[in-house]
């Protein structure tokens, strides 16, 4: 084992019980390493706010963890918990000093984002780095993320950095265990779902401890852990239990526990929400039930329901050269929320298309898992020479059968001996306005690995409150090689000529963007020009990104 | 806090050169293991098939139009190269949201590839990527012999030629 990992899991002030080898071997490290001081004791950190545990298994003290982690509630587990604690002591002792390797070789691996950003107005200026680290040996894993906002582009008055991320993993055939943060999906997602995704600034991480096992067809995960709350706090504490059986090769059913507690807030109780599923899997057919129930509020959350229910069900069905999807969703009280009101645990499918041109993510719809019910049903065919065809179709209503948002998209695509054309049509409704997004693409090969690509995309909209205008986007994009590409995008909108209420709103927009690939494990981008606002969506999440005017490099690494 | 950004600017700029030298070393590592399900709800362990030839591991989703544009050449070259021991796992990265739509997609389009799902997005953490695709070729002994980020028109020729050079037969036809 490296020092590093040493150091990771060691500190020595209070006595406690601990085999002589462990001495031994600690007092050999720090000779080698040249440190005099007389080594006491060996203590395991749990990083949850108000939770520590030691190797001793009965020296639980709450208040000692408070002095590691900063002020926090006292644990208020009961014995569940505590023995989750006293596992991973032993799971990682037993790792360490019995079961290890000492041959076993170490890695390092890593990867990096910055993103950098200069506004031509007013000289602004934001920085943002994430570094990932991790060390692994054998079955043992540990690592890191450092993260740096200067400032913070969802909040450009906040700096900061720090390492919200760290874990230490143990992992083998039939149990892995982690402790520190970790991400998490349970069935579809209607339980439970911790997700990073930079590119909405999303990152819902757990903190805390997760052990998963596995014996013949069955699984089991229990967790316990805090996530970041909106206010930047770890407050509540998630208990989690997942169970997986697989009674036949085709068959697979689940269940999924969760409560959630919030000790300061005084007068709340605990909430539960509860999933069961099944899934049938064949050669072609899919079958896909998942049903919860929520129960518990909290009295000061205006929103927040006393009760809920949550179902989704799919199908996928696979004729020759011919697949089609439908989805099923009925939500109703089903948020799982924080006592902040408003962090959620669950994301349930939302059902709606996820796009990849721009104009169709511009008025997204975003998941309301406390009142929507809907279908969307989709089909994809391929007809040979005639192409490959796309039809979806989705329709979501309030409880009260109030249309939020229905969309049908068409795409038919076909790839020719050096090229490849594409063309959509998305229709979408929503109570204040309706639209018509249409979408062509040509892509052409001149040599082995030299190509140009054109998109147009047009987008006619017609709001309630907001009137009737047209946006237009051009794309064109030339590639002289496999790792170097120029693109150049133009945006017309005649929204501002249209409605006289802001005539001096920008009408339209013009970028650059060149990308290159810098060997094989560096990709880096640099943007300048002006770009229209819109929303960044993922899973049912959407982000909005103002317009910007400026220059914007990105840089990702993998080591 | 003036000279703050610069200075941050130089530990990243200092850190990815330290990584890129770090990275020639990549190659040669062995591939964190994983388990996943394939698209039969069967679970595929990666440590299970190392033995019989490279394995070709590219990260995809639906909503990543170069990762579409990169299965049918992968899925040519698995046709092409299976009986002679190559493995294909096209490991989709599709969320929850759009998991049901995989197995439709897939089957419309005929793939024989082998697609597994990782709707947690375990493996982009494992792999440090937050790019797809995301290629990785292994040996047969499951040690990493190349790894790339995108695709554009053209890389699947290189894929080939470092596939052609870890094939069997071609090791035994150059030992004879």
């Amino acid at each position: 084992m490296t020092r590093s990992a040493f150091l990771f899991l060691i500190s020595g002030r209070k006595r406690v019980r601990i085999s002589g080898s462990w001495l031994r071997r600690l007092r050999q490290w720090r000779e080698a390493k040249g440190e005099s001081r007389e080594v006491t004791g060996v203590r395991v950190h749990y990083w949850v706010s108000g939770l520590a545990f030691h190797l001793s298994p009965f020296s639980f003290h709450p208040s000692a963890a408070r002095r590691i982690a900063g002020p926090g509630p006292a644990c208020a587990l009961a014995a569940a918990c505590r023995w989750i604690a006293v596992l991973a002591a032993a799971v990682i002792s037993i790792a360490l000093v019995s079961g290890r390797n000492a041959s076993a070789e170490t890695y390092w691996s890593g990867g990096n984002q910055l993103e950098y950003s200069l506004a031509r107005e007013g000289g602004r200026e934001i920085l943002e780095d994430w570094f990932d680290m991790e060390w692994s040996s054998d079955d043992l894993s540990a690592g890191l993320r450092y993260e740096m906002f200067h400032p913070h582009e969802m909040s450009p008055d906040s700096t900061n950095h720090g390492i919200p991320f760290k874990y230490l993993n143990y992992s083998s055939r039939t149990m892995t265990l982690t402790v520190g943060n970790f991400y998490t999906l349970f069935g579809r997602g209607l339980a439970l779902r911790t997700y990073e995704d930079r590119g909405i600034r999303k990152d819902s991480n757990l903190e805390g401890i997760k052990l998963e096992m596995t014996s013949g067809p069955a699984g089991i995960t229990l967790l316990s852990g805090k996530t970041l709350n909106q206010r930047g706090e770890h407050r509540d504490l998630l208990h989690g239990l997942d169970i997986n059986v697989e009674p036949l090769g085709f068959l697979r059913a689940g269940l999924s526990y969760l409560s959630n507690s919030a000790p300061r807030q005084p007068g709340t109780r605990t909430h539960e929400l509860t999933t069961w599923r099944v899934q049938l899997a064949t050669g072609s057919f899919d079958l896909y039930l998942e049903k919860g129930n929520r129960s518990g509020s909290w009295d000061f959350c205006s929103t927040d329901h006393d009760q809920g229910r949550g179902f989704y069900g799919a199908v996928s069905l696979a004729l020759d050269h011919v697949g089609i999807s439908v989805e099923h969703k009925d939500y109703r009280g089903f948020r799982f929320l924080q006592s902040d009101c408003a962090t959620e645990y669950n994301l349930p499918p939302a059902l709606i298309r996820e796009h990849t041109f721009t104009l169709l993510n511009r008025h997204p719809h975003e998941l309301d898992s406390d009142d929507e019910k809907g279908t969307q049903v989709e089909i994809l065919a391929s007809a040979g020479p005639l192409g490959d065809f796309l039809i979806s179709s989705s329709k979501t209503d309030n409880q009260d059968g109030r249309l939020q948002f229905q969309e049908t998209y068409f795409q038919w695509e076909k790839t020719l001996e050096s090229g490849q054309v594409l063309a959509a049509v998305d229709f979408a409704k929503r109570p204040e306005q309706n639209q018509i997004t249409l979408v062509g693409e040509a892509k052409t090969w001149f040599r082995e690995e030299m190509s140009v690509k054109a998109q147009l995309q047009h987008q006619h909209v017609d709001g309630l409150s907001i009137g009737q205008y047209d946006d237009d986007l051009f794309l064109v994009e030339f590639s002289p090689s496999v790792d170097l590409s120029f693109s150049l995008i133009a945006e017309y909108t005649n929204k501002s000529e249209l409605q006289t209420s802001d005539p001096g709103e920008r009408t339209n927009w013009l970028h650059g963007i060149v990308t290159r690939s810098i060997g094989t494990h560096h990709y880096a981008s640099l943007m300048y020009g002006t770009r229209q606002a819109g929303f960044l969506c993922a899973g049912g999440v959407c982000r909005y990104e103002p317009a910007f005017d400026g220059l914007e490099f990105k840089l990702f690494s993998t080591f | 806090m003036r000279f703050l950004r610069p200075l941050v600017v130089a530990v990243i700029v200092l850190l990815v050169s330290y990584g890129s030298v770090c990275a020639a070393e990549k190659e040669g590592r062995p591939a964190s293991d994983f388990t996943l399900r394939d698209l039969g709800n069967k679970k595929v362990t990666l440590s299970d098939l190392y033995g019989d030839g490279p394995i070709l591991i590219s990260l995809w989703a639906l909503w990543c139009r170069p990762c579409l544009e990169e299965l049918p050449h992968l899925d040519k070259m698995y046709r092409e190269y299976k009986d002679r021991g190559l493995q294909v796992l096209a490991v989709s990265q599709d969320s929850p949201r759009s998991l049901n739509k995989v197995k439709s997609y897939i089957k419309s389009r005929k793939y024989a590839l082998r697609v597994l799902t990782d709707s947690n997005a375990d493996l982009t953490r494992k792999f440090k990527t937050k790019l797809i695709p995301y290629t990785l070729i292994l040996d047969s002994e499951g040690d990493i012999v190349y790894s790339r980020t995108g695709y554009r028109k053209g890389q699947e020729k290189e894929l080939e030629e470092i596939v052609l050079g870890l094939l069997k037969d071609t090791q035994e036809h150059e030992i004879d």
